[in-house]
C-alpha cells in the first residue's frame, strides 16, 4: 500500500498494532489509522460504516463450516480510497493470474497515482511471491484450495456472519 | 320621429344630393335639373310610421354621426364661418377671385371628392346667370344601421371592474409566493423533497416508504433469461420491503443505464451489468462512479449467429469468406472494448439495444453478434464454442449510498448460502409484511427471507449447461481478480481536465498524500492462532 501511495517508498508508512479488533475498527473510525489489516470481514461492521477490500486471504476448511475471510478495511466516507486499496490488493492477484506487465497504469485515481499499482507489484511482486516471503515456502502447499487464483472452475461462496 | 332619405327619381343616373342648406329641413320634394337640363326630382320622402324606440346604449353607432351628418355639420360650420367673413369683407365680392358660393361649393366638392373619389358636377347650361348646381354623390352606405350590441359591450363597466378586482387579487398572490419562496430559500427545510430526483433519503427508507423496489432491466431479458434477473430482484424485495412481488420493472438500454441509475429513477441494476474497477471508480460516460456487489452470474462474450462466421470471429480471420464478416455488438459495453480491439471499424457495427441487435442480424446487416449469453438466451442463433472475455455480472448501485449497496450484496450472500446449507424456498418461513414488519435498520433485515420467499441461488439459475464459474465453491481456488477494464487516460493525458480525477480535497487520500505517510493498522490475534500470526505477517507487509 505505502509504495503504490508513495512512488515505490514502502517504508512510508506508520504501524500501528492492535490486539483487540474493537479498539483497531475504534481507531479506524477516528482518523488514527488510514487502513486496517489483519481483520476478517463481518456484517456488522459492513454496515458499521466500514468497507471491506477483496480478500486477500481465507482461512479454514469447507464454504458449510466458518469461512473467514481477510481484507482490509477501510472508513466508508472516501469511496475512491476504498477503491484504491481495493485496487492494490487486485493488483498482486493480478500480476499473479496475468504477469506484472499487465497491471494497469491507474491514472484515474488522478494522474500522480497513474504508476502507483505498477509500483505495488514491483514491490511485492505478485500475490504468490506475497505468500511465500511471509509463510515460508512450505506454506506454498497450504495454497492448495482455498487461497489459489481461481481458474475456470466454481466461484460463489458465502461470506461468513450472515445468520 | 320621421325618418328621411335622399331619393331620385330617375334610376339610371347617379344618385345626387343638392347642396342647398334649405333641403335639409323640407320634407316635401323639390325640382331640380341636371347638367345637361335634365329636371329631375329631388329631396326626402315622407315615411308615415313611428321610428322603432331605440335604447341607444343597447345599439352600436347611435351615438356617432353617420358620414353624411358629420359633412353636413362640416359645411354649416364653414357656411356660418363665411357669412361672417361676408359681412367683414363685402370688397372681396368684387374681386377676380372665385366667389365664396364657388370656393364654398369647390370645398364641398373637394370633400366630397374626398370621402366618394367622385368630382361633384357643376353644369352652366341654361344658367345665364352662371349659377352652379352642385351635387353630392349618396351612398346609402352612409345610413349608419344600428345594431344591438352583444351582453359584454352593455356591460362593460362591471366587466372592466371585475376584471380590475382581478387582476389586483393575483399580483398579491403573486407577489406574497415570491416572498414566501425566497424565504424558504434562506431556510431550507430540513426534510428532502418528495421528488425522487432530488430526494437525498437513503434509498432504504426511500424503497420502504414507496413500498416497492424499482430493478433496472433490458428489454428482452423479462421474457428470456429475465426469470433469473427477475428473481434476484424479487429476492431483494423480499428482503427490503417483505413481499417478494413488491417490486416494478423499469426497462433501459446500455447507453441510459447509468444516468437512469443517478437520476434515482431505478434503485438497482439487475440486468447484467459487468462489475469492472472503472467503472467503480469513474466511469467517463457517466461522469461516476458505481458500488457493484459481489458478482452473481460469471458469464464471456461468445459469438453468435452464422456458423461460418462464427469461426471467422473467433480466429479473427478477415480474408477470403470472411471479409463478408459482419459482427453486431452493442455499444457501452465491454464487449465492445473486446471487439474494437480486435477487429477493424468496417467489421464490426455497435447497437444501442438488444432489440436493435435482432432486428439488424434479421436484416442481414450483421452475420454474427459479439454478446454475453445471458442477453441471448432463448434466441435460436448457433453459439460459438470459445469464451473471449471475463465478465462478472454484478448488482450495480450509486456509490454514494453504501448502506443500500451492502444490502443487496448481503441479500446475495444469502442465496448462496441457502444454496450451500441446502435451504429451499419455504412459504412458512417466508416472513411477509403481511405478519411482520419489515425493519428499517439494514444491518437486522431478515436476508433468508430471500431464500424462503424466493430461492436459494441453485433456484434461480436457468442458464442451460455446465455451470462452470457459477458454481458453489467448496473450498478450492476462492481468489477471483475483477477485471479491471479501463484505468488509464492516456489517450489526452495532456488535455485532460483532471480536477475530475484524484482524491478530493479534505479527504482520506489526500490526507495520506499531503501528510507523506501512511497509517497502516494491524491486527494481532491470539499467540497461539499460528495461521493467523501468518496472515498478520503478511498484512505487515507494509513495512
Amino acid at each position: 500500500m505505502a509504495a503504490a501511495f508513495f512512488y515505490g517508498n514502502y517504508e512510508a508508512v506508520h504501524l500501528l498494532n492492535f490486539s483487540s479488533t474493537d479498539e483497531a475498527f475504534l481507531a479506524l473510525q477516528n482518523g488514527t489509522i488510514d487502513v486496517l489489516a489483519g481483520t476478517i470481514v463481518e456484517r456488522f461492521r459492513d454496515f458499521g460504516g466500514y468497507q471491506f477490500s477483496t480478500p486477500y486471504y481465507y482461512k479454514s476448511g469447507t464454504v458449510k463450516e466458518a469461512l473467514v475471510a481477510f481484507a482490509l478495511a477501510t472508513r466508508e466516507d472516501d469511496s475512491l480510497f476504498s477503491s484504491f486499496v481495493n485496487c492494490v490488493i487486485l493488483a498482486t492477484l493480478s500480476a499473479e493470474e496475468r504477469g506484472r506487465n499487465q497491471v494497469p497504469f491507474a491514472s484515474i485515481f488522478g494522474s500522480e497515482m497513474r504508476w502507483s499499482l505498477r509500483d505495488a507489484v514491483s514491490y511485492s511482486e505478485s500475490y504468490d511471491k506475497l505468500f511465500t516471503k511471509h509463510f515460508g515456502i512450505d506454506s506454498v502447499k497450504g495454497r492448495n484450495g482455498l487461497n489459489r487464483i481461481i481458474g475456470a472452475g466454481p466461484q460463489h461462496h458465502s461470506l461468513p456472519s450472515l445468520t | 320621429m320621421a325618418q328621411s332619405a335622399a331619393n331620385i327619381s330617375m334610376p339610371q343616373s347617379p344618385q345626387f344630393e343638392t347642396s342647398s342648406d334649405d333641403e335639409q329641413h323640407q320634407p316635401d320634394t323639390k325640382e331640380r335639373h341636371t347638367a345637361s337640363g335634365t329636371p329631375i326630382t329631388i329631396g326626402a320622402t315622407q315615411v308615415n310610421e313611428r321610428a322603432n324606440m331605440l335604447y341607444t346604449r343597447q345599439y352600436r353607432g347611435r351615438n356617432r354621426l353617420s358620414q353624411r351628418q358629420r359633412i353636413r355639420a362640416e359645411r354649416a360650420r364653414r357656411e356660418a364661418e363665411e357669412r361672417g367673413t361676408i359681412a367683414n369683407n363685402n370688397e372681396d365680392v368684387e374681386s377676380n377671385q372665385p366667389s365664396t358660393s364657388d370656393r364654398r361649393r369647390s370645398s364641398i366638392s373637394q370633400i366630397v371628392s374626398n370621402y366618394f373619389g367622385r368630382a361633384s358636377v357643376t353644369s352652366a347650361d341654361n344658367n345665364p346667370n352662371g349659377d352652379v348646381v352642385s351635387a353630392i354623390l349618396v351612398e346609402e352606405a352612409d345610413v349608419v344601421v344600428a345594431t344591438e350590441m352583444g351582453c359584454c359591450e352593455q356591460n362593460w363597466k362591471k366587466i372592466a371592474v371585475v376584471m380590475t378586482t382581478l387582476l389586483v387579487i393575483l399580483a398579491t398572490l403573486l407577489s406574497l409566493s415570491i416572498v414566501k419562496f425566497s424565504e424558504e430559500k434562506k431556510h431550507p427545510q430540513p426534510e428532502p423533497t418528495a421528488s425522487p430526483t432530488f430526494d437525498s433519503k437513503p434509498t432504504l427508507q426511500t424503497v420502504q416508504e414507496r413500498g416497492f423496489i424499482r430493478c433496472g432491466f433490458y428489454n428482452n431479458q423479462i421474457n428470456t433469461s429475465g426469470s433469473f434477473h427477475l428473481n434476484l430482484c424479487r429476492a431483494v424485495a423480499s428482503v427490503v420491503v417483505g413481499d417478494a412481488d413488491s417490486y416494478e420493472i423499469i426497462q433501459l438500454t446500455l447507453g441510459t443505464r447509468w444516468s437512469i441509475l443517478n437520476n434515482r429513477n431505478v434503485d438497482l441494476l439487475v440486468g447484467a451489468d459487468t462489475y469492472n474497477i472503472e467503472r467503480e471508480v469513474r466511469l467517463a460516460s457517466a461522469e461516476s462512479g458505481f458500488t457493484f456487489s459481489v458478482p452473481y452470474h460469471h458469464a464471456g462474450m461468445k459469438y453468435a449467429g452464422d456458423e461460418t462466421f462464427i469461426e471467422c470471429a473467433e480466429n479473427k480471420k478477415r480474408y477470403g469468406i470472411c471479409d463478408s464478416l459482419s459482427i453486431c455488438v452493442g455499444s457501452h459495453s465491454t464487449t465492445l472494448e473486446y471487439v474494437a480491439s480486435n477487429f477493424p471499424k468496417d467489421f464490426y457495427t455497435t447497437t444501442s439495444s438488444i432489440d436493435e441487435t435482432v432486428i439488424m442480424m434479421d436484416n442481414g446487416t450483421c452475420n454474427v453478434v459479439a454478446t454475453e449469453l445471458s442477453l441471448i438466451v432463448g434466441s435460436t442463433y448457433h453459439v460459438g464454442d470459445k469464451q473471449f472475455t471475463k465478465a462478472p455480472h454484478a448488482f450495480v448501485t450509486r456509490n454514494t449510498d453504501r448502506e443500500f449497496s451492502d444490502v443487496v450484496n448481503w441479500v446475495l450472500q444469502a442465496l448462496f448460502y441457502g444454496e450451500e446449507q441446502d435451504l429451499t424456498k419455504n412459504a412458512t418461513l417466508c416472513g411477509n409484511t403481511t405478519t411482520t414488519n419489515v425493519t428499517s435498520v439494514a444491518s437486522e433485515l431478515n436476508y433468508l427471507n430471500a431464500v424462503y420467499c424466493v430461492g436459494s441461488y441453485k433456484d434461480l439459475y436457468q442458464f442451460p449447461g455446465r455451470r462452470g464459474m457459477n458454481g458453489i465453491n467448496n473450498g478450492t481456488k476462492m481468489h477471483y481478480p475483477i477485471p479491471f477494464g479501463d484505468l488509464d487516460y492516456t489517450a489526452d493525458v495532456e488535455t485532460q481536465d483532471w480536477e475530475n480525477f484524484g482524491p478530493r480535497p479534505n479527504s482520506t487520500f489526500s490526507d495520506i498524500i499531503i501528510y507523506g505517510k501512511l497509517n497502516c493498522g494491524v491486527v494481532v490475534q491470539a499467540e497461539n492462532d499460528t495461521e493467523s500470526v501468518g496472515v498478520v505477517g503478511m498484512s505487515t507487509d507494509c513495512e
